[in-house]
């Protein structure tokens, strides 16, 4: 069955939000918890978080960042095209609860990523510090709406074009010197949430991050998204993607994260020349 | 059989094995004595006629040997070339005694791809779908032992959909067996046929996430057919195990087969091949990586196995091919632990030698790389042998050590019993601890083979198709039905009822209330119904009614003759209910609950009555089909009318109503003092009989209203 877009629309030079016919997921869907999206019969199945549902409509909605090849095709389809296959919701979803003073932090499309995990939060009753970050002012998306959903939001830019300057962790580590946190989640490049781990770590702040890999069937049959956790093999598709950021091998995720990086160069090249209407002009 | 060159087909990905010519089959068909004993037919899990398609396949009539393949089996295309024959049909062909044994799977093969080919418009008859009456079943994974058992069910007339996790359909048909073994296009051709049996195919659909087996019940489907295969890879659990470029067998095969990562980057799914490739296994799925790694472009590939070729698990033609096309053979060696390099790429493995032991059942060697594989019955264990560590330079491995039990789908499933491995437990009707849940297949056995997938399905189709009618008769659908949300009944006199509706005719509404009681109401009463406003709280089946033993006595492999089932009622009281296989239809039914003697080609008025009251009460359905189907299957079953077998004394019929579906009731009491009931009724537009046996007429008066109200319960539509 295939699934239409029924909206779409730039959030930045990079990130699109896409809504999505999809009853079956719409209904069941929870935070922290993706879809398998594949665009045609060639595509790769990729991995995509549900940044929203609406049970009522039947749709979803998607918010991705056009930066390997296929995100980028994807990124090509227009409103009222198809994708061929959806399957989901994958994952386990989100169950923290009411942990009581809760900081979400979120980098790049990470922060569309954090927004469903904050509407979480609060629901749940918890005090929520939003500290989302991005180089500039231009990349920074969904402010109004995690403000909603935020005890208080703090932003950070890299050159300080928005909010404070620098990186997430230097709000983060403020917050932590000036208030009392019961639980942190982590979400965006994988450098960040490593960092993020290790700054919340001696505080013995349990950290919460959501993994993001190359996946083939996302249901625990293939193994592509192992990770080792606490000493243990685990897979990102079926025991994730949300993981204890204390307990991930970040030097080995790290590595991993790049076994295909020669061939993503290979697809951006045959994009390239085979799908030029998909590069962006800026 | 004529293959492709070696040297030409470890560059391609088309199909290595070429098949047999018109000739040559006729040829070999000739060669078959037409054993009267035929051991074949005992050697194949599905039980094809094997002498009577050969036969047909001598006189060239190869239309009519793929119809006589296709009564047993619905992947013939597929199982000519992935079955293991040597092991099953030609092992106890007589001519193996002192010549070749026929080649069996080859005919089946070159049968099947005639039928691909030609598509003959009356040979290749689509299977016989009789009138489905509605009755929806869900399976679950459309591997072998999913395909076979939904096509078995839709020839009994079955509404059957499958339901598959990934894109395509097929399983480890499609993701596992590559293309040069297995062409996709068979695959395809062979699930089309089942397709055209009626079976509903929905992928991209996990059960489990996308929707749960009790929503599915919701959604009236009756009985599931669990057949999720083995799709947990298993790593060796040594040191390195999660470098780059090593894959379970798993990975390795689904983005090469499913996703077709031979043609990155024209497809998007890449997979990254190294020069020197190790896997570490020696079984179908090992021999079919490592030669997939060689059409991907690996200069040196090694199977590195533990034991010797005697102990492979793979087919021999497998086995064969891969040392022609060059495969290297590391035996009785094991892997201890793999190092990469500082950017996390595996450059080498440390390998042990191993020597063989004594067959004995004694558990694997932990954390020796032998820990997760399992000794096999009589097969001597592989023991490392002190100080023989050495290194093979390797940039890619593939782990072909075997695949466990996916948990994703039990995990969802409250009450169902695993193993200590993480199969699903079933008893000898392929039923799970959970009523009306089956399983079958590698996610019951571990992981085996295609066929014994099948067989596993057929056989399960059958019991299905079995419970189901259980059902039926006992209303135990109703009882067992998981218990959806409840629902507020508004009645027009102001009162509210919260419950289930169970059964609805024109004329009355059958409620099952909070706490699992029956009550009825004329359906001109009810003003709304919402469920909405109902409390969350699941309605509880009525527990009280249970099955306590099922016993089948089976006269053939698949199809289990007489099946009974001793129901405890709520009364307290066990009632033993028995199914004859034969009242499915009443084609099969003839002359088994024949009341009174009548002359062939008279009505017997039983029919009429029914058939006039049928007509009275549903003049809008075109019920001339039904009286035509009724009288032609009626003058079938006075041909073989068989002698009533009790004595008539006190034998009363009655016009009742279940649901609004006229029925009729006819009691008997045997000579032996027993009571028999049998029902008889039209649902759809098939006619059924139910009987009940009860032991003393005492039981039976106690427990009949009880039986009634079960009956009555059932959501029994007309037309």
């Amino acid at each position: 069955m295939s699934h239409k877009i029924l909206d779409k629309v730039r959030l930045n030079p990079l990130i699109w939000k896409m809504v999505l016919e999809a009853p079956l997921v719409a209904r069941q869907a929870k935070a922290g918890q993706f879809v398998i999206v594949k665009i045609d019969e060639k595509g790769e199945r990729i991995p995509l978080t549900i940044n929203d549902n609406d049970p009522s409509s039947g749709t979803i909605t998607i918010i991705f960042q056009a930066a390997g090849a296929t995100t980028k095709r994807l990124g090509c389809l227009k409103t009222g095209d198809v994708v061929s296959d959806l399957l989901g919701p994958l994952g386990k979803e989100t169950g923290f609860g009411k942990a009581g003073r809760v900081v979400l932090v979120a980098g790049g499309v990470g922060i569309a990523e954090i927004l469903p995990i904050a509407k979480y939060a609060k629901k749940e009753g918890n005090y929520v510090l939003t500290i989302i970050g991005s180089r500039t002012k231009d990349l920074l998306i969904l402010e109004t709406e995690l403000k909603t959903y935020s005890d208080k939001l703090v932003v950070a830019t890299d050159d300080g074009s928005c909010g404070v300057k620098g990186l997430v962790l230097d709000p983060l580590k403020e917050a932590m010197a000036s208030e009392r946190f019961d639980l942190c989640y982590c979400v965006g490049p994988d450098i960040m949430m490593k960092a993020v781990s290790e700054t919340t770590k001696p505080c013995a702040l349990k950290t919460l991050v959501s993994l993001d890999s190359n996946m083939v069937d996302a249901t625990g049959m293939c193994g592509t998204c192992r990770v080792t956790v606490g000493g243990k093999t685990l897979f990102v598709c079926v025991d994730g993607p949300e993981f204890d950021g204390h307990l991930v091998d970040w030097d080995g995720f790290l590595k991993r994260q790049k076994r295909f990086a020669e061939e993503e160069k290979k697809a951006m090249e045959y994009l390239e020349s085979h799908h030029k209407d998909c590069i962006y002009k800026k | 059989m004529n293959t492709q060159d070696p040297k030409v087909r470890i560059k391609n990905f088309e199909e290595v094995a070429l098949g047999l010519t018109a000739a040559e089959a006729v040829k070999e068909a000739k060669r078959c004595l037409n054993c009267k004993k035929a051991a074949c037919v005992g050697g194949c899990p599905v039980e094809i006629n094997i002498p009577a398609f050969i036969q047909y396949v001598a006189k060239g009539e190869f239309d009519n040997a793929l119809a006589k393949i296709r009564e047993k089996n619905f992947l013939p295309a597929v199982c000519g070339r992935v079955c293991p024959q040597e092991d099953q049909c030609e092992k106890v062909c007589v001519l193996n005694k002192k010549h070749m044994p026929v080649g069996i799977g080859d005919l089946e093969r070159f049968v099947a791809d005639w039928g691909v080919e030609h598509r003959p418009e009356t040979g290749d008859r689509r299977p016989e779908t009789i009138g489905k009456d509605g009755m929806k079943v869900a399976v679950i994974g459309s591997g072998p032992s999913g395909i076979t058992c939904a096509g078995e069910l839709a020839r009994m007339g079955y509404d059957v959909t499958i339901f598959e996790s990934l894109h395509k359909p097929g399983g480890v048909l499609t993701y596992g067996i590559p293309e040069f073994r297995l062409p996709k296009k068979i695959v395809g051709a062979d699930i089309d046929f089942v397709q055209s049996a009626g079976v509903k195919i929905e992928s991209s659909f996990l059960v489990g996430r996308t929707k749960t087996i009790d929503e599915l019940r919701s959604d009236g489907f009756r009985a599931f057919f669990v057949g999720i295969g083995a799709g947990l890879p298993y790593f060796l659990g040594v040191d390195g195990e999660s470098l780059n470029g090593i894959y379970s067998a798993n990975e390795f095969l689904t983005r090469t087969n499913l996703m077709k990562s031979y043609l990155f980057p024209e497809y998007d799914t890449p997979v990254r091949i190294g020069k020197i490739v190790g896997v570490i296994g020696a079984g179908n799925v090992a021999m079919d990586s490592a030669r997939c790694a060689l059409r991907l472009g690996a200069e040196t590939v090694y199977i590195i196995y533990r034991r010797t070729e005697k102990e492979m698990p793979a087919r021999l033609d497998e086995i064969r091919r891969a040392k022609e096309e060059g495969i290297k053979f590391e035996l009785l060696t094991h892997a201890v632990k793999f190092s990469g390099d500082e950017k996390g790429w595996v450059k080498e493995a440390v390998l042990m030698r191993n020597e063989l032991g004594s067959p004995d059942a004694s558990g694997p060697l932990a954390g020796s790389g032998l820990s997760r594989a399992k000794p096999r019955d009589g097969r001597r264990r592989p023991v490392p042998i002190k100080g023989s560590e050495f290194t093979m330079k390797l940039d890619t491995v593939v782990c072909a050590i075997g695949q466990g039990p996916n948990p994703l789908l039990p995990r969802t499933l409250a009450g169902l019993n695993l193993n200590e491995d993480g199969n699903i437990v079933v008893d000898k009707d392929h039923m799970t601890s959970i009523e009306g849940v089956f399983a079958g297949g590698d996610i019951v056995t571990g992981a085996a083979t295609v066929i014994s997938a099948m067989g596993a399905g057929k056989k399960a189709a059958a019991v299905i198709d079995a419970w189901l009618k259980a059902c039926i008769v006992c209303g135990l659908i109703a009882l067992f039905s998981s218990a959806a949300g409840a629902e507020t009944i508004y009645l027009k006199s102001g009162e509210k009822v919260t419950g289930k509706i169970v059964g609805q005719s024109g004329k009355s509404t059958m409620i099952r209330d909070e706490s699992g009681a029956y009550k009825s109401y004329s359906t001109g009463e009810i003003e709304k119904i919402s469920k909405e406003d109902a409390p969350k709280e699941p309605i509880p089946a009525a527990s009280k009614t249970s099955v306590t033993d099922r016993e089948t006595k089976k006269d053939d492999k698949f199809y289990p003759y007489e099946s009974s089932y001793s129901v405890k009622l709520e009364g307290g009281s066990t009632v033993k209910i028995s199914l004859p296989q034969q009242w499915k239809r009443l084609k099969q039914l003839s002359g088994t609950f024949v009341i009174g003697e009548f002359e062939k080609n008279t009505k017997p008025k039983a029919l009429l009555d029914l058939m006039s009251i049928y007509d009275k009460r549903y003049e809008k359905y075109n019920t001339n089909l039904l009286r035509k189907k009724l009288l032609e299957d009626f003058s079938n079953r006075t041909k073989e009318r068989r002698v009533e077998p009790y004595d008539k004394t006190g034998v009363t019929e009655e016009y009742s109503d279940l649901s609004g579906v006229p029925c009729l009731t006819v009691t008997v009491q045997g000579s032996d003092g027993k009571i028999h009931k049998i029902i008889h009724f039209v649902k759809g537009s098939e006619f059924y009989s139910v009987t009940f046996n009860v032991y003393s007429k005492d039981d039976f008066e106690k427990e009949w209203p009880i039986i009634e109200q079960s009956l009555n319960a059932m959501e029994i539509q007309p037309g």
